[in-house]
């Protein structure tokens, strides 16, 4: 095994990887490790595709979003012939951020601090003072912004990567394709990121958050209070203008659910909705059942979704739609931007449903997500704890399999690794095997 | 400016002395009596930013932190506190409310409008200490028996980052 270690560190065997014994266990060092994390950030956000937008987010011209990738500010914005454009957002003079604000249209970027000018493309077209200063002349071009060496979008969901060696985007999404389809088909006319969005930081290592979006395993624990909660709003009839369809999944056995592990470490678990006819969606069913098929529309209104797009961002269909973006600031910190992704041209009952059950479970200030928060917060205060070094992820490897079963057979993919119910573990071996791959590979 | 009426200085004193008892029982965590302040139909909004100068404001078309059409929406997180099952919720942190500059805005025969500002000094044992703050906008309106009840309350929060849950009992 060639020696991928950097500051001494084999992070190889970090991932103790015995699945044919039907064991596998991470080293807890990696949830707070820093030279695990400076490396992490290298090789995994600075080298795989990063999900960076909706293009909702930047539909006319000149409109800019400014985000992330890894620990380097980006620029993601629609250029003048309607092409996607993603730049490093700092001036090439002293590296200053050129977007006064989160997202905005701007034309041209003017430096705020000695006003060199780039157009939105990134071309340098203004020094301050050029002749004074270049009493020679200057080909400006030299100044020109640090293009993003990929950007690519995917039925609106925009990508980019810092790496130009990086595979198709196609590639890279692999079989989470159709699972992004079900969410970016429920509209013909495309699917809207909604005014307003919240951030929180939660202090754990990104890992615990991506693994909590595909847990099921946490739900009738930790959210056992919201579905009591719900519970009891439903019996004193106080869910008027809800559309609740979700309550199924907190009553284990009664519906189908499972979960897959889909390759290059995007997972999906998915549990059946109780009332599909009770989500917002269904009052498209006529219009989109002759344009997706039965098989297509079961998907997306009978089944609630989590799916993980490795290594930042979940596109939730469940209770509500959202999109949530992870990106790590520290080994033991974590941002996470939540957006409402919806339909174009749904119903205002319909778009109200979907605003409310977003807020009930989604936000920080809502009636789950704290409740995660804060479990996840106090896991990372656990792992501290170096005499106890593994994490085990074996539970439910007595009923893994791997390829398709007849729930995906006519999404026509090959999952590396399946179960049911959705709450076993098995699928994290998908995560965690991608980590070590991606970690291996010296940047 | 018009001279000032002892009916004014009631109304203020009347407003006030409510506004300062919700944050008084909400510190106090005398939940049920909290939810007594409010009428029925209480509208409770905190709407999330949309830009960095705008909030949003319509809850059925934009993201809202928090937006309960009635008071059965208050009735629900009081009930999920109480349930003690809440891991964000249990142990609570603690807290102090301040509120400040409590200006009557508006003033009816029913309803009296009235805007302050907040903060909220916040300690629990793994975060430490918080402070928050923000607005109040509150419609205070008078039910059949005269007791002044809060109709609405518009929160708005300054944050549009936080690292730590949002909650009736912290904003």
């Amino acid at each position: 095994m060639p020696d991928t270690s950097r500051f001494g560190v084999n992070y190889a065997a970090m991932v103790n990887d015995r699945a044919a014994e039907g064991s596998f266990r991470i080293d807890r060092r990696m949830y707070d490790d820093p030279d695990v994390y400076e490396t992490e950030m290298l090789r995994i956000f600075e080298a795989t595709w990063i999900y960076v937008a909706h293009e909702s987010q930047i539909s006319k011209p000149g409109d800019y979003f400014w985000t992330e990738i890894g620990r380097q500010p980006v620029i993601i914005n629609r250029l003048d012939d309607g092409k996607i454009g993603g730049l490093i957002n700092a001036c090439s003079h002293r590296g200053a951020l050129l977007t006064p604000t989160r997202q905005g249209n701007a034309r041209i970027f003017v430096c705020r601090y000695h006003g060199w000018t780039f157009k939105s493309d990134g071309d340098c077209i203004r020094i301050k003072d050029e002749a004074i200063g270049y009493p020679n002349g200057i080909d400006k071009s030299c100044f020109n912004l640090t293009p993003l060496p990929r950007v690519e979008n995917y039925k609106g969901f925009i990508f980019a990567s810092l790496n130009p060696e990086a595979p198709a985007l196609a590639e890279h999404l692999g079989d989470s394709r159709p699972f992004i389809d079900m969410l970016a088909d429920q509209s013909p006319d495309g699917m809207e990121v909604l005014p307003g969005s919240s951030t929180y930081i939660v202090e754990c290592n990104w890992k615990l958050q991506i693994e909590n979006g595909v847990d099921g395993y946490h739900v009738g624990i930790v959210h056992r209070n919201f579905a009591q909660t719900v519970r009891r709003r439903n019996e004193l009839n106080n869910a008027s203008g809800m559309k609740l369809t979700e309550n199924a999944r907190f009553d284990p056995g009664t519906v189908e659910t499972a979960c897959y592990d889909l390759g290059h470490g995007h997972n999906v678990i998915w549990s059946d909705r109780g009332a599909p006819e009770a989500a917002p969606l269904y009052e498209a069913k006529d219009k989109l059942v002759p344009l997706v098929g039965e098989e297509k529309w079961k998907w997306m209104v009978g089944r609630g979704r989590n799916l993980l797009i490795y290594p930042n961002v979940f596109l939730m269909d469940q209770s509500s739609t959202q999109i949530r973006v992870i990106r790590p600031l520290s080994p033991s910190k974590t941002e996470i931007k939540v957006f409402c992704i919806a339909p174009r041209g749904e119903s205002s009952e319909a778009r109200r449903a979907r605003l409310n059950k977003f807020r009930d479970f989604f936000l920080t200030s809502g009636l789950a997500t704290p409740d995660d928060s804060v479990a996840l917060e106090d896991t990372q205060a656990g792992v501290a704890g170096r005499l106890a070094q593994w994490s085990p992820f074996d539970r439910g490897m007595a009923t893994a399999s791997v390829g398709a079963d007849e729930h995906i057979r006519e999404l026509e993919i090959e999952p590396k690794g399946r179960n049911t119910p959705w709450d076993l573990e098995t699928i994290f071996l998908g995560q965690y095997r991608r980590w070590a791959e991606l970690m291996a590979v010296d940047r | 400016m018009s001279q000032v009426t002892n009916k004014d200085l009631c109304l203020q004193h009347e407003a006030e002395q409510l506004i300062y008892r919700e944050a008084y029982l909400l510190d106090m965590r005398r939940f049920d009596d909290w939810l007594d302040l409010f009428s029925e139909d209480a509208e409770y909004l905190i709407p999330a930013w949309v830009d960095e100068t705008t909030l949003a404001s319509d809850p059925a078309k934009e993201l809202f932190l928090i937006y309960f059409h009635d008071k059965s929406g208050l009735d629900d997180r009081v009930y999920r506190i109480g349930t003690r099952d809440s891991y964000a919720s249990t142990p609570m942190p603690r807290s102090a409310h301040v509120v400040g500059n409590v200006l009557l805005l508006a003033v009816s025969e029913t309803t009296i409008d009235a805007s302050c500002s907040w903060t909220v000094h916040q300690y629990g044992d793994r975060k430490g200490a918080r402070v928050h703050g923000g607005r109040y906008d509150y419609t205070l309106r008078r039910d059949d028996n005269g007791a002044l009840k809060i109709a609405r309350k518009h929160i708005t929060f300054l944050n549009d980052r936080v690292d730590i849950p949002i909650d009736i009992y912290n904003v």
